[in-house]
């Protein structure tokens, strides 16, 4: 195995085995009390069995190659691959992005400390945001495009099966947060690298992480929610939620399904209704008691505004925003509004819209916006003093980097919170929550541990931080994360260690604290036990 | 000899127009890329640049006209290319060393200007003129050169030093900055033994000499220094130095790319062409075999 100070390189293709690992012991201690987790041992079986060549995390699980045969076999598709993803048939989506990113970075090195991973893996050569970027970039130029002393110019790197296997998995070591794209001083990209090989990888080969393709995608698009509900079951599931919510809240209300015409389609993350039910009474109760003309679709996958295919794959990305649009289109509603879901946002205003053909292309917007429009607008009666406790708000990256909406959240915590703090630092230079592109919802084969320790590292540091002048746990304090995948990484961050009790932290989304101080619920939406 | 260096010099300046004007149409060729922007975007109202909101934060966003402001978009890039204002806040030991190499090459780009600005002057008879660009010619060479080198030096410093950035630094990285520093060393050297005068009268003439198919001799010295200037002519579009001019589109088209679908005409034909694209992936949820479209593959039933 090569340390961080030893790796290189060349070492991507001639070390055999597992190519390096992390001191979980040395990493920087955080402000709260909070557990090192040890990495689990990958069993001979399991190394006999897959590729685990990288590091101590398997995310992609590629079966090891039985012959020499098959060994070449990997190699010549990679290739075919590479050169496909430099075809403007086949990466019309990204290929401007990637051609300047591969052909005009300095080397200067001005993103690694941008980016979480490095700094939270003691800077780690690994998981240097330009160490796959770099890697990729030579193998590009010497085998495929084949520049003129391309060996002496970039460094010669051989190109064999464990290359193309760490470099997989490699793919898999990045929150797609882009924080590193934002500080680089000529606009090159490493998190679009990484999504650029997680996209071959899947488009050619088909290796993807199952809980975002078999799981994910494919599920979303067969059953309509990658849940599995399908449309019986969801319409069931808030009906429940409704009736609940109804009771403990002394609210009548009633979400309506399948409204023709109505002016809004609210799309929710489907997640958010088996884990989170007062997500989706909060939006029903804010929406009915603004008056508003809304409804939610059964159609497939126009119930769940998740699209994993952002994280990995353009094809299963373009399937699931055109199953939004036409749940949206069916209805004849006047525009989507996407519920609390930073990669659904990103996925349905940003990426699709560039997807979408005219006759599908039906208006569409965050939340946020309406929400501070009908807080700040004097639709409900409010009581901030019900959320008198300190707050603090998460910025998901797809929603305020990647997409701009940075203050209409700001704006109803004002309002509504009278102890809101920032976190530092925040708004589009944000950090992400550590289970951006998928990791939310990955456990297995170290992935627990890879997020504990390292990708949600820095947001607990933050979190810790932001309420440093409030850590006793009489005091109760509120994280606002308004995403349902950085609320799952956040709810690991805190419930694993114990945060609730032995800090007052408690989490959630924006809608729970607006309903919370809403004068005519009963008190106490809020809960602050672990459920 | 001296009319073969002005045949250099003809073709390191249309090498240079070609292989720029080769990149940037290759770039512009592509189709139409994803929104893949990332805030701020600076051509957004000075209100949202401060914080990096987006036109996404209001309510039925579309019913407003698109708007996008030169003014924000001019600000933002000459805050970047004139102060390397992301450098200075994210590497600054790097920056005390890249700036003045830039500020160097801007100069010396500068002084590029005046002496063909002096020729044409010469041309038309206006001496005031050419003594005036001499003079601008003289500080830009002199400030220029001095930068450039101390640049070059410094970077070729700190890519040795730097445990980090060693590992990532390639020959060409040490060929580039050597080729300017070298560069840069010759023509103070040139310009101490000429006088930084004289030296700038030398680039008057031989630019003069190209505008009107005049050749004149050319002292070995100076000879070497305009080769190696000719050969960076050829060398900055052809490698990643582009960046000079690429960086136009990684910003602007790329980072602050964030027109809608819905405001753009042009748009929504180039997309239209894209989804028509065939496509080819192997991998079996999609089964491209080059003929099937991406409308076809995106909206197929799936088993
Ligand atoms: S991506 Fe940008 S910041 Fe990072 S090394 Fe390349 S040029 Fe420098
Ligand atoms: S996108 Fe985010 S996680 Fe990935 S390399 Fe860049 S900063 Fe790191």
């Amino acid at each position: 195995m090569k340390s961080s100070q030893e790796l290189t390189f060349k070492h991507v293709s001639s070390e055999d085995g597992q190519l390096c690992t992390l001191d979980v012991n040395k990493l920087r201690p955080m402000p709260v009390e909070y557990e090192t987790y040890e990495w689990k041992p990958i069993s001979d079986a399991q190394k006999d069995q897959y590729c685990c060549l990288l590091d101590d995390i398997n995310v992609l699980l590629i079966p090891t190659p039985k012959t020499i045969a098959e060994e070449e076999e990997m190699v010549n598709r990679f290739l075919e691959g590479v050169r496909k993803l430099f075809t403007p048939e086949n990466n019309w989506t990204c290929l401007a992005m990637l051609d300047t990113t591969m052909d005009y970075c300095a080397q200067c090195n001005s993103c690694s400390n941008a980016c979480h991973l490095y700094e939270m893996s003691g800077e780690h050569e690994m998981y240097r945001p330009n160490f796959r970027s770099e890697l990729f970039r030579r193998i590009y130029k010497q085998y495929v495009k084949k520049e003129p002393l391309a060996k002496w110019r970039y460094g010669d790197i051989d190109l064999n099966w464990k290359t193309v296997v760490r470099l997989a998995e490699m793919a898999y070591r990045c929150n797609l947060c882009r924080r590193c794209a934002q500080v680089c001083p000529i606009g090159i990209d490493n998190g679009l690298i990484a999504r650029e090989l997680r996209k071959l990888f899947s488009q050619e080969f088909g290796w993807s992480p199952r809980e975002l393709h078999e799981k994910g995608t494919q599920l979303q698009l067969q059953v309509g929610s990658s849940t599995g509900m399908n449309s019986s079951v969801v319409q069931e599931t808030v009906e429940f939620i409704d009736e609940d919510y109804v009771e403990s809240t002394g609210y009548e209300f009633k979400t309506p399904w399948d409204v023709p015409n109505a002016d809004i389609l609210l799309i929710h993350n489907a997640g958010e209704m088996l884990a989170w039910p007062d997500n989706i009474a909060a939006f029903s109760l804010i929406f009915e008691a603004a008056g508003l003309s809304w409804t939610l679709s059964s159609e497939i996958a126009g119930y769940d505004s998740v699209n994993y295919g952002v994280f990995y794959d353009d094809v299963q990305a373009a399937r699931v925003a055109i199953k939004h649009a036409q749940a949206a289109k069916k209805l004849g509603v006047k525009k989507i509004v996407i519920g609390e879901c930073g990669h659904a946002h990103k996925a349905l205003t940003v990426i699709a819209d560039r997807i979408l053909p005219k006759d599908l292309n039906i208006p569409r917007e965050s939340c946020f916006p309406l929400l501070r429009d009908i807080v700040l607008g004097g639709r409900l009666k409010l009581d901030p003093s019900r959320n008198n406790f300190p707050v603090t708000l998460h910025d998901p990256c797809n929603l305020v980097r990647l997409m701009g909406v940075v203050k209409p959240q700001r704006d109803v915590l004002h309002a509504i919170a009278p102890m809101f703090r920032e976190m530092t630092p925040h708004g589009v230079e944000n950090y992400c929550c550590g289970g951006g592109s998928g990791f939310a919802i990955m456990t297995r084969n170290n992935i627990n541990e890879w997020r504990m320790n390292i990708t949600g590292r820095k947001k607990m540091e933050q979190i810790a931080n932001a309420f440093s002048d409030c850590l006793d746990p009489s005091i109760k304090k509120y994280v606002c994360a308004p995403c349902s995948n950085c609320k799952g990484q956040i709810r690991e961050l805190l419930q694993e260690n114990n945060l609730l009790e032995k800090n007052g932290m408690q989490y959630g989304g924006l809608v729970e604290l607006i309903v919370n101080a809403m004068t005519e619920v009963e008190p106490g939406f809020i809960k602050w036990e672990e459920e | 000899m001296s009319i073969f260096f002005y045949c250099l010099a003809y073709a390191a300046v249309i090498a240079f127009v070609a292989i720029a004007a080769m990149r940037i149409m290759g770039y512009l060729k592509k189709p139409q890329h994803l929104r893949w922007e990332l805030y701020p975007v600076a051509h957004e109202s000075a209100e949202r640049v401060e914080y990096g909101g987006s036109y996404l934060e209001k309510v039925d966003w579309w019913k407003d006209k698109y708007h996008s402001s030169i003014v924000g978009a001019l600000k933002g890039f000459l805050e970047e290319a004139l102060f390397l204002k992301a450098t200075w806040e994210h590497n600054r030991p790097l920056w005390w060393r890249t700036y003045p190499f830039h500020v160097g090459l801007y100069l010396l780009l500068g002084g590029m200007g005046m002496t063909v600005l002096a020729a044409f002057g010469k041309m038309a008879g206006f001496e005031g003129f050419v003594i005036f660009c001499t003079c601008v010619t003289v500080f830009c060479n002199v400030v220029g050169f001095g930068g450039v080198l101390f640049g070059a030096v410094g970077l070729i410093q700190r890519r040795l030093c730097d445990a980090g950035l060693r590992k990532y630094t390639s020959n060409e990285h040490f060929f580039n900055l050597g080729l300017f520093g070298v560069y840069a060393l010759l023509g103070l050297v040139l310009c101490l033994g000429y006088s930084a005068w004289d030296f700038a009268l030398m680039g008057n003439a031989f630019i003069y000499g190209m505008l009107t198919f005049t050749a004149m001799d050319v002292a070995p010295l100076y000879a070497l220094y305009l080769l190696i200037g000719f050969f960076m002519f050829f060398w900055v579009p052809y490698s990643f130095l582009g960046h000079l001019f690429m960086k136009y589109f990684t910003w602007h088209d790329i980072r602050w790319g964030d027109e809608p679908f819905i405001s753009s005409n042009k748009l929504q034909n180039q997309l239209a062409n894209n989804l028509n694209l065939p496509v080819s992936w192997r991998a079996s949820h999609i089964k491209g075999d080059g003929v099937k479209t991406w409308a076809q593959i995106a909206t197929e039933k799936q088993d």
